[in-house]
């Protein structure tokens, strides 16, 4: 029989980043993103950038990572093409120097590692023990709880609507939603909608049937814990993002 | 345990009552079955039950309505609940969780039991519905005898002395029905009350105590189970059989007839590439003009069949002959039609006639009109024409969904358990419309649990998983 | 059993009357529904961004006209005050917990506090607009709620592009095009109620 212990994080077999508790990983997401802002240098930047990197590295979601980072590097070339006209049309907005967008990048880059890190550890179904761990009052709990319930019923209600529309006939592509725009998105989200609403009457009878909300309290059964790992990592979070604004501070005295 | 006095009731905005001079009276320990055609009153009955009517769907109650001697009218749902325990059709809808075990959990946890106590109260439940193996698991990958399992345990766990069970055994194989009767039998013994409301009576004969055909909100007839082997009372109240011949479907195998119509070689599909073959090197044979059933347990591959037979999903490997050329998939894909047994995902417009509209779009207008015109009268929709799809009955709706399915003039025709919830007359309906079709020289497929439509309307079977011919021998895959 | 809290269930998992507590502000009705669009938003938007391209513009009007309308649909489903900002918790929170937040559309952890007052000022605006009974103080909040979450978005691209304001200008006019998408949404929005209406699927 399996133990329904109190840390019941979904249990990875190697020693890896996965392991550790969400808090952990959204901790670094919100550090990161703080000074990420502050930070201005390239130096400062750049080691955060390879410490992040190491960071999602660890993940060992190649493929995926890679897709992620061709998107962005897509979207960073668009962006850079835009600004050439831009700058071609309206001179006064001044030079077009690639080195200028060097710390955007960075920043971007950084902040894709920490939350690549979190996305890509986090399976849905473990999300809701997470939620449990932040202990939140049931005006809030039990909405987010509902949320993480159907974000993948409705992704899968969304494929069975797509082949229904295949079997008539439509299909669902950058090329329809373009070029037909309002059918479409008609086809695809009316059905969903509907299905959403009477799930949604559903599901509040179940929850008038069941006493939910009723109590005064929320009790939690099964939260997370931190372990050993989720402090030490934390510690070297807070010790590179502390170095790297003292790089920062350096840089600033020197200047 | 529940006791009705003289119960009527009229939804809001309604002229006409749903429940009439409803009275009976339900011991703890006994079971009461409530069948009848759809529209009886049936639904209506469990909301006074469970106290959804009047408190949550509001309209005008009269009569009085005792559960364990208390009047539902002193007191609100969620006190009632306390006593009475409600499971629905569709099980998956009642839950709260991604997990079992998270949602067995989920309404302690709501009730701010202590954590302790919801662990042993999990570990019992999961012990007592024999759901360890299926503990951690995600709700979505669960048969649906298993959901019903889960949702059931979620019920018994808060202890309550009645439970209701609506239309419970409409998604269920043979084999979890009859594991559900023995789960109610086990119930009986602890004392609880039981009130089933379902069209499938075959199931029920060692489990109920007593029966009441509802008919237009009365109580048109009561008494034990053996007033349902009454072909007369059956056939007046439009009610399925009490017996079915075996759970074991003995129709030819649509493998071996030699009849024309499309012919499937060597077909092999897996959804992973490393992953195991869910279909291997078979072969199947689908003959014009009958009705063939898609047989076989939850997960093997009954929807991943059909999905592949209408070109939905690409063959590994195989192909599909007709007349002894290949059809490629997209071809088959318009030669085809799939009704699936979500309606909701089938329709998008904002009336029923712009619904067949844009089903037919690729025929010319003019042929477009004639065509939708004759469908709506065919399916007696024709008064329904301006009507939003989605407020039309869920009869109505199935109608117009294969209505649609049926305007491009497909080949095959697959229906996806067309017949879960329907009483026995709209079976019936149901199984004349496919033999009708089959009869216009087309291949009409469905995917069904339904033994009586089977034995109704079906003159073959593919029964899954499949066997592999190779040579003399039949071996038997997955 | 120990009974740590006198409004939990008793030793038979049942509520009576005298655990229960004072009326809540929220029910568990309007919660559940504010879940159940929180997640339809969330995947609706992803799905649109995903199948049509992250920088067409065309669906990037187009996630705007859906996300928006949704919203005009839930304040047409749960009337009441603070609901924009509820939505905005719950919506943050699994943002947060899923993927550190949503680092397209609204900024990350750091807009969030920005955004809640947002949601707050714009569940303000609708009490004086005339309060939630009418269609068009409906609108008017989800509009404006709809421009201060695209500001706060901004500003936080500001502070990360700073350096390069032309990568932020290039921010500010692909917010634009989805703002139109935005003014069309609450169009799409009433619309889209009053089919639900004759659908028999909204009722008053």
């Amino acid at each position: 029989m399996q133990e329904l212990s109190g840390n019941s994080k979904t249990t990875y077999p190697d020693k890896s980043i996965r392991r550790l508790d969400v808090r952990t990983k959204m901790v670094i997401c919100l550090l990161s993103s703080v000074v990420v802002i502050v930070l201005k240098g390239v130096i400062p930047l750049s080691f955060l950038m390879a410490a992040s990197l190491v960071y999602v590295l660890f993940q060992k979601r190649f493929g995926v990572m890679l897709i992620c980072y061709g998107a962005v590097a897509l979207m960073g070339l668009m962006a850079l093409f835009c600004v050439r006209i831009m700058v071609v049309f309206i001179p006064e907005m001044g030079q077009f120097d690639l080195s200028m967008f060097f710390v955007p990048f960075l920043r971007v880059t950084i902040l894709l590692n920490v939350i690549l890190a979190l996305a890509l550890s986090s399976k849905i179904q473990d999300i809701l023990t997470s939620l449990r761990s932040l202990h939140l009052p049931l005006f809030i709990y039990l909405p987010a709880a509902v949320m993480i319930r159907f974000i993948p019923g409705f992704i899968d209600d969304i494929k069975l609507i797509n082949q229904s529309l295949k079997i008539r006939g439509y299909r669902i592509n950058p090329f329809t939603l373009t070029f037909r725009p309002f059918l479409t998105t008609r086809l695809l989200f009316v059905p969903t909608v509907i299905r959403a609403l009477r799930a949604s009457d559903e599901l509040v009878v179940a929850a008038e049937l069941k006493g939910v909300g009723y109590s005064e309290r929320i009790s939690y059964y099964k939260t997370n814990r931190f372990s050993g790992f989720d402090y030490f990592i934390g510690a070297v979070a807070i010790v590179f993002l502390s170095f790297a604004c003292l790089l920062e501070h350096q840089a600033k005295l020197f200047v | 345990m529940i006791r009705l006095e003289n119960v009527s009731y009229t939804y809001p905005f309604q002229n006409q009552k749903a429940l009439e001079s409803v009275s009976f009276e339900l011991r703890p320990g006994e079971a009461v079955l409530f069948t009848g055609l759809s529209g009886c009153g049936k639904s209506t009955l469990v909301r006074i039950i469970n106290g959804l009517t009047p408190h949550y769907y509001k309209g005008e109650l009269t009569g009085k309505v005792f559960v364990n001697k208390i009047d539902n009218a002193s007191r609100e749902i969620h006190e009632i609940a306390g006593d009475v325990g409600t499971l629905f059709q569709d099980p998956e809808h009642q839950f709260f969780a991604l997990n079992v075990d998270d949602e067995l959990a989920f309404a302690h946890e709501c009730r701010g039991v202590d954590p302790s106590e919801i662990s042993a109260t999990v570990l019992k439940m999961v012990k007592r519905f024999s759901l360890k193996k299926v503990i951690q698991s995600r709700i979505f990958d669960l048969s649906e005898g298993e959901k019903q399992k889960v949702a059931l345990a979620s019920i018994i766990s808060l202890k309550p002395k009645v439970i209701i069970l609506d239309e419970p055994s409409a998604n269920l194989d043979p084999e979890a029905t009859e594991e559900l009767a023995l789960i109610l039998a086990e119930l009986k013994q602890e004392e609880i009350a039981i009130v089933i409301v379902d069209h499938r009576l075959y199931w029920l004969s060692r489990l109920i105590d007593k029966v009441y055909v509802l008919k237009d909100g009365r109580i048109a007839e009561s008494g034990p189970y053996s007033i349902l082997k009454e072909d007369a009372i059956r056939t007046k109240y439009g009610l399925r059989k009490t017996k079915i011949a075996s759970s074991k479907i003995k129709l030819p195998d649509a493998l071996e007839t030699k009849k024309p119509g499309f012919k499937v070689d060597d077909m092999s599909f897996s959804y992973n590439r490393n992953g195991q073959a869910l279909f291997e090197n078979v072969s199947l044979r689908l003959p014009f003009g009958e009705v063939i059933a898609i047989v076989g347990g939850n997960g093997v591959g009954k929807t991943t069949l059909a999905k592949l037979l209408t070109g939905l999903l690409k063959m590994s490997s195989g192909n599909i002959f007709l007349d002894h050329r290949i059809i490629p998939p997209k071809t088959l894909l318009k030669k085809s039609s799939i009704v699936l047994q979500n309606m909701d995902h089938q329709l998008y417009m904002k009336t029923v006639c712009a619904e067949l509209d844009v089903a037919a779009r690729f025929l010319f207008k003019s042929e477009r009109e004639k065509i939708a015109k004759e469908l709506l009268h065919n399916f007696s929709l024709d008064e329904l024409a301006a009507r939003h799809p989605q407020s039309l009955s869920g009869g109505q709706k199935q109608r117009l969904v294969i209505a649609c399915g049926l305007i491009k003039n497909p080949d095959i025709l697959i229906l996806d358990e067309p017949t879960s919830g329907l009483d026995g007359m709209n079976m019936k309906t149901m199984s004349k419309m496919m033999k009708e079709f089959a009869g216009q020289g087309k291949c009409v497929l469905v995917i069904t649990h339904d033994l009586e439509l089977i034995a109704e309307a079906c003159s073959y079977q593919i029964r899954l998983p499949l066997r592999r011919f190779s040579g003399s021998q039949f071996t038997v895959h997955g | 059993m120990v009974q740590s809290d006198s409004a939990a269930a008793n030793s038979n998992g049942m509520i009576t009357s005298a655990h229960l507590p004072k009326k809540r502000y929220w029910q568990v009705r309007e919660l559940i529904v504010i879940g159940i669009f929180a997640a339809l938003i969330k995947v609706s938007t992803l799905l649109i961004a995903i199948a049509g391209g992250g920088m067409n513009p065309v669906t990037l009007v187009l996630k705007n006209i859906v996300a928006t309308s949704l919203l005009v649909v839930l304040l047409y489903k749960v009337r009441k005050f603070g609901v924009l900002t509820l939505f905005v918790m719950v919506s943050s929170v699994v943002s947060l917990l899923l993927m550190g937040g949503n680092m397209i559309n609204s900024g990350n952890m750091i807009t969030v506090p920005g955004l809640l007052i947002a949601g707050f000022i714009c569940d303000c605006l609708i009490v004086v607009a005339g309060g939630y009974k009418r269609a068009w103080s409906l609108v008017a909040g989800v509009g404006l709620f709809d421009f201060l979450s695209r500001a706060i978005a901004l500003g936080y691209s500001y502070l990360t592009f700073r350096e390069e304001p032309k990568l932020f200008i290039i921010g500010v006019v692909i917010v634009m095009i989805g703002y139109l998408g935005c003014i069309l949404g609450l169009g799409g929005g009433v619309f889209f109620v009053k089919e639900l209406k004759h659908a028999g699927i909204i009722r008053e």
